[in-house]
């Protein structure tokens, strides 16, 4: 666990304005977002940041509603992606294309920061020349006060705080890079990734094997305001683990970003199958027990190796939230499971994930258009 | 072949090659705007002509022949007395055509 940043209480005195100079770059990728935005970039704006030492881009990816309007009133530039969704990816480097400072920090439309999180962060960056990247975990409690939005928070808010300090977990909802670092590294992966996915624990995992430090900070924190709901999260489960087996590859990012939530769900799933295997061996040589007690020996299976997570859920929010979250908790590790599966079979059949024939002709040919099309690293 | 269909489309009025760039000169209500300001963040954007700009005032503004004289197509929006810097921005949000769009204020800080 990394505790730099806790030795400089004093936060924001590194970036006084000293000149007209811009030091950072803050970029926040926007769609239909309506609902959080404002209070995402009052938060930016109200930063221990000296004014002249940023600037505030927001790139807004094609919405629907009134993002852009929102994004007018705070930012200094706004980039307006036009067309179809082109995702967080995409539009996270068109803003960093625009970025005038050395330092540039991703913060997502749904992510509130503190008033030092943006400061320690850059801070970390300017005093520690080991390190490239540094990025905030989240808050325990979600911004959005549902069952389901709290049960998913504190699932990721469990694998942050297992597996901090030096990881390739480049947290996507706020983290800063160097500039040089971030360009050399090849930016995000616009090619793969055109929906909020895995793009930035891919990002950390090659920025950390071109040698770059990537640091996820325990102690810099910032609150997730999404809403989710028993579907949604079924459904991002499934696409962070069809995109793991499918394209980025299970065992390198299992040792790279050890605390990304498709490990901690599958980590305990594992144990689970091999116990209930070795009972189904052993029950062969006794009586047939009855369908209930098999039923409870899976059960005690499951509750047993998810151990760790549910005393995480009782400490955090008490023993009857831990108990209510235990078998969505299952539900979701079951998801996970087929969904690794499913990956693992079509990256066998059909390869690693593409875009569209008409993407990879223009990129093929070289066009010049705006928006770009995507590049491939 | 891929390379003669692609310039087929900008042909046919289809997509830009390049963005369009929209400036944002915010002025509010009883400030005098800076040309040289104004002229020296336009420096730094490459091909001035190119770029929209736009000065929002909130109420009548007072000195801007310089500027005008400095910007050719300025374009002027006019809000009623009393409208805030923010409102001011986004109205001149919604008018400005521009796929990368720069918001600064026209007095300096």
């Amino acid at each position: 666990m990394d505790t730099e940043e806790s030795k400089h209480p004093q936060s924001g005195k590194l970036l006084q304005p000293e000149s007209n100079r811009v030091l950072l770059s803050v970029v926040v990728s926007t769609r239909n977002s309506e609902s959080t935005l404002r209070q995402v970039l009052t938060a930016i704006r109200g930063s221990e940041l000296a004014r002249k030492s940023y600037e505030l881009i927001v790139v807004d990816d094609a919405s629907a509603d009134g993002s852009v309007a929102i994004a007018a009133r705070y930012a200094d530039t706004v980039v307006k992606l036009t067309g179809h969704q082109a995702g967080p990816a995409y539009a996270r480097n068109r803003g960093a294309e625009l970025a005038r400072g050395k330092v540039i920090a991703f913060v997502d439309s749904d992510v509130v920061v503190r008033l030092d999180t943006i400061a320690r962060l850059t801070e970390t960056l300017l005093e520690r020349p080991d390190v490239d990247a540094v990025s905030a975990s989240r808050e325990k409690s979600s911004g959005s006060p549902n069952f389901v939005s709290q049960y998913w928070n504190l699932l990721m808010s469990f694998g942050e705080h297992r597996h901090s300090g030096r990881c390739a977990q480049f947290a996507a909802g706020c983290g800063v890079v160097r500039r040089t670092a971030f360009l050399s590294a090849g930016m995000y992966d616009e090619w793969r990734f055109d929906t909020a996915s895995m793009e930035s624990v891919e990002l950390g995992e090659r920025l950390l094997g071109a040698g770059h430090g990537v640091i996820l900070s325990s102690e810099l924190k910032v609150t997730h305001y999404k809403k989710w709901d028993f579907a949604s999260v079924c459904q991002e489960v499934w696409h962070r683990s069809r995109v793991l087996a499918r394209s980025l590859g299970y065992l390198r990012m299992s040792a790279a970003a050890p605390g990304e939530v498709v490990f901690t769900l599958c980590r305990t799933l594992i144990p689970a199958v091999a116990i209930l295997g070795t009972l189904m061996l052993a029950a062969a040589f006794v009586p047939a027990p009855h369908p209930t007690a098999k039923f409870g020996v899976a059960l005690a299976a499951l509750l047993l190796t998810n151990l760790p997570v549910h005393r995480f859920y009782a400490e955090t929010r008490g023993f009857w939230f831990a108990v209510a979250s235990a078998p969505l908790h299952i539900f979701v590790q079951i998801v996970a499971a087929i969904a690794l599966c499913t990956g693992w079979v079509l990256r066998d059949v059909f390869g690693d994930v593409s875009p569209d024939a008409t993407t990879q002709a223009y990129a093929e040919v070289g066009l010049e258009i705006w928006p770009p099309v995507p590049r491939k690293l | 072949m891929l390379r003669a269909e692609s310039d087929a489309i900008f042909r046919q009025g289809g997509p830009r090659r390049t963005p369009r760039k929209s400036f944002i000169v915010v002025l509010p209500e009883n400030h005098v705007v800076s040309p040289d300001l104004v002229a020296e963040r336009l420096s730094g954007e490459g091909d001035s002509d190119q770029i929209d700009v736009i000065l929002a005032c909130a109420g009548q503004p007072s000195s801007i022949a310089a500027l005008q004289r400095r910007v050719r197509d300025l374009q002027i929006l006019l809000a009623p007395a009393g409208t805030s810097g923010e409102d001011l921005r986004e109205l001149a949000m919604n008018q400005a055509p521009g796929d990368i769009v720069t918001l600064l204020s026209g007095t300096p800080a």
